[in-house]
């Protein structure tokens, strides 16, 4: 299957390309960045055949089954509607718009066009999230009664300096679809009721931008969830969740990808137990070096699911949908903190 | 000859109190009307100042009310360059310094963005540097660091903070000659006044940007720059002798590591930086690999931009 990535930027370079280069059945096959010089660079680097300055002359190779578009999220719904109009199946990097309207036009290039359209979600790629998973299906953990997240980083400037998510965007947009789509994913999708966020800017003005939010979900099963997103607080970076069930509690450490599970009391022996499955795993993991690539490792089996779910053998990873649910959320916690009052997401998706 | 480095113990709230008692005991600086006064703060991370990797803008506020009330006219700059993760014009809005700046008719000069001048130096890397201009129309060059540790030069205070004035914003393409630089670029703007906001420093390993926050609670002001990191090294836990660039600086004449210290009796044994030192070699030692994969690089006609 021939690839061609949209956007040479930090994500493609220490993200994508590092992984997915050498991955069986995938040829990179072209590379476009507005940056020319950057896109031969990168071309360069990763031993890409062509690189182009434009998504148009990319968009000319017939030959190239499957865009991945790694530019800014403000540019996604421009990128999307050229892409998917030629047909190309979509690979795209989260969040998946700038809100929630931008969302659901894309949903629509895609229904449109017929094509396939994955969010990237490579955190579920950790096994700590699968186990968790299972150990839920399972059972036992009972029904979900309240989820506690946290989804604490500092500002991601080693990583990005995207204007829009320093103007607009902020923690909410940066870590914010990680969270949010995670407690979703425990939650197994079951609808949001409402939303109800504080936060704002902590910083009182000078930033301008959400830069720390604690967020209230309800779901229409009842059940709850509060998210604790942040840029400002003296961690990095920490993202997990602390479920509680009818059945037990189930921790999902995801950054350290383990999980502990405590089942009434909570005894010295549990709290040893799980100190020490956690520094076996954080041990292995520094030893084996998965501990430093933390998530970049996982674009692979994502890319991978997707290849399939292009030849039908797989549901998509993270369809079309799912990206809205989270773009729901956002939309709604942004308005919630705005106009200080709880949001109802059947009201949200009824305005467009 | 012995350098005199005062020590004044204080907090953000008496920070103008014990800025003005700390210049006291080193001999307050002479400037006349209309003087231009450059002050090199350090603002190295999009971090808080809470988490002690930034000068606090409330130390700032102190300093820029010492030199606007006991001086007439001065003209006020203070400076900070872009870096490969600070976008310097926007973090002076961030993390507070603009309402600092309006209060005291300040003016902020990004030097990544300004006017450069070329300086000729005797360098150990350079031998000739790019720096902005303000520093050469400046009457008085202050430097109002951080004390904190950090992985790559074991400390970082007064020398290192002019690291921070090279205009280029990818600074890390020197780190493999870091030492050398760093003496360098003292050698081309040597501060005329360290003023250290030692009032929370940083500790632990992962200094100088994710360190933990240590309430040093002390103002340390000097007019050698290497007298005072000497001072501050030592108070981290470390000899200075074994710190590349304070004594490559003081080799290169900046400074002298010989200091006699003044003010506030210090307790050194209640100072605890946090840091494991065998934590701190293995990331040197992470360090020297990077370093050895980016062997042969440098930089074209040796010339910092």
């Amino acid at each position: 299957m021939k690839v061609g990535i949209i956007g040479a930027g930090a994500i493609a370079r220490r993200g994508h390309l590092p992984v997915c280069r050498n991955l069986p059945g995938i040829e990179i096959a072209a590379i476009a960045d507005v940056n020319l010089e950057l896109a031969r660079d990168v071309a360069e680097e990763f031993s890409i055949p062509k690189y182009f300055c434009s998504v148009e002359d990319l968009l000319k190779d017939e030959s190239i089954d499957m865009i991945d578009i790694c530019t800014p999220t403000q540019t996604h719904l421009d990128v999307v509607k050229q892409v998917t109009k030629k047909g190309k199946n979509v690979l795209i990097e989260k969040p998946l718009a700038t809100c929630l309207e931008e969302a659901l036009m894309i949903q629509k290039y895609v229904k449109d066009n017929g094509v396939k359209l994955c969010v990237v979600q490579n955190y579920r790629y950790f096994s700590a999230v699968s186990q968790a998973k299972r150990r839920i299906k399972e059972g036992y953990i009972g029904n979900i009664v309240s989820i506690h997240g946290f989804g604490i980083t500092s500002f991601p400037s080693h990583w990005t300096l995207n204007p829009w998510l320093y103007h607009k965007g902020g923690a909410l947009y940066d870590f914010g679809p990680h969270i949010i789509d995670m407690t979703l994913l425990m939650k197994d999708f079951v609808p949001v009721k409402t939303v109800f966020a504080f936060g704002g800017d902590f910083s009182k003005g000078n930033m301008d931008f959400i830069n720390y939010s604690s967020i209230l979900l309800e779901f229409e099963d009842g059940s709850t969830a509060v998210v604790d997103i942040s840029w400002v607080t003296g961690t990095n970076f920490k993202f997990l969740l602390d479920i509680y069930g009818t059945g037990g509690n189930l921790v999902l450490d995801v950054r350290n990808n383990v999980t502990s599970e405590n089942h009434g009391f909570a005894t010295p022996i549990d709290d040893t137990r799980a100190y020490l499955k956690k520094m076996y795993k954080i041990g292995t993991g520094v030893l084996n070096g998965s501990f430093f690539t933390g998530s970049n490792e996982f674009y692979a089996p994502l890319f991978l699911d997707f290849m399939d779910a292009i030849n039908g053998k797989k549901e998509i990873p993270v369809p079309v949908e799912q990206g809205i649910l989270t773009s729901a959320v956002l939309e709604a916690t942004e308005r919630s903190i705005r106009e200080k009052q709880p949001i109802k997401i059947k009201d949200l998706l009824h305005e467009f | 000859m012995k350098s005199i480095v005062s020590v004044v113990k204080s907090n953000y709230n008496d920070a103008f109190v014990n800025i003005k008692k700390s210049l006291n005991l080193i001999g307050e600086p002479k400037l006349n009307n209309g003087d231009t006064v450059v002050i090199k703060i350090n603002i190295c991370d999009a971090r808080t100042a809470e988490t002690g990797t930034i000068t606090h803008p409330l130390f700032l506020d102190a300093l820029l009310r010492y030199l606007r009330e006991g001086y007439q006219n001065l003209n006020l700059c203070v400076v900070e360059s872009d870096a490969s993760v600070v976008l310097a014009d926007k973090f002076i809005k961030w993390f507070g310094y603009l309402p600092v700046l309006d209060k005291w008719n300040a003016t902020f000069i990004n030097t990544s963005k300004s006017e450069l001048i070329t300086k000729k130096i005797k360098g150990r890397h350079f031998t000739e540097i790019s720096i902005a201009s303000i520093f050469d129309k400046a009457n008085l060059f202050i430097t109002v660091p951080k004390p904190k540790i950090n992985s790559i030069s074991t400390i970082t205070c007064c020398l290192k903070n002019q690291f921070g004035c090279l205009p280029l914003a990818a600074k890390n393409i020197y780190h493999p000659y870091l030492d050398d630089v760093i003496a360098d670029i003292n050698i081309a703007i040597p501060p005329d006044l360290c003023i250290v906001d030692g009032i929370i420093a940083m500790g632990g390993s992962q200094s100088p940007a994710y360190g933990v926050p240590i309430p040093l609670n002390l103002i340390i002001c000097s007019r050698d720059p290497v007298a005072t990191d000497s001072f501050v090294a030592k108070l981290m836990g470390f000899n200075p002798w074994f710190i590349g660039h304070i004594k490559k600086s003081a080799r290169s004449g900046i400074g002298s590591m010989n200091y006699s210290l003044i003010g506030d009796k210090i307790e050194k044994n209640k100072i605890n930086f946090e840091t494991s030192k065998l934590e701190l070699f293995l990331l040197r030692l992470a360090s020297k690999l990077q370093k050895r994969t980016q062997k042969g690089f440098r930089t074209s006609g040796r010339t910092a931009q």
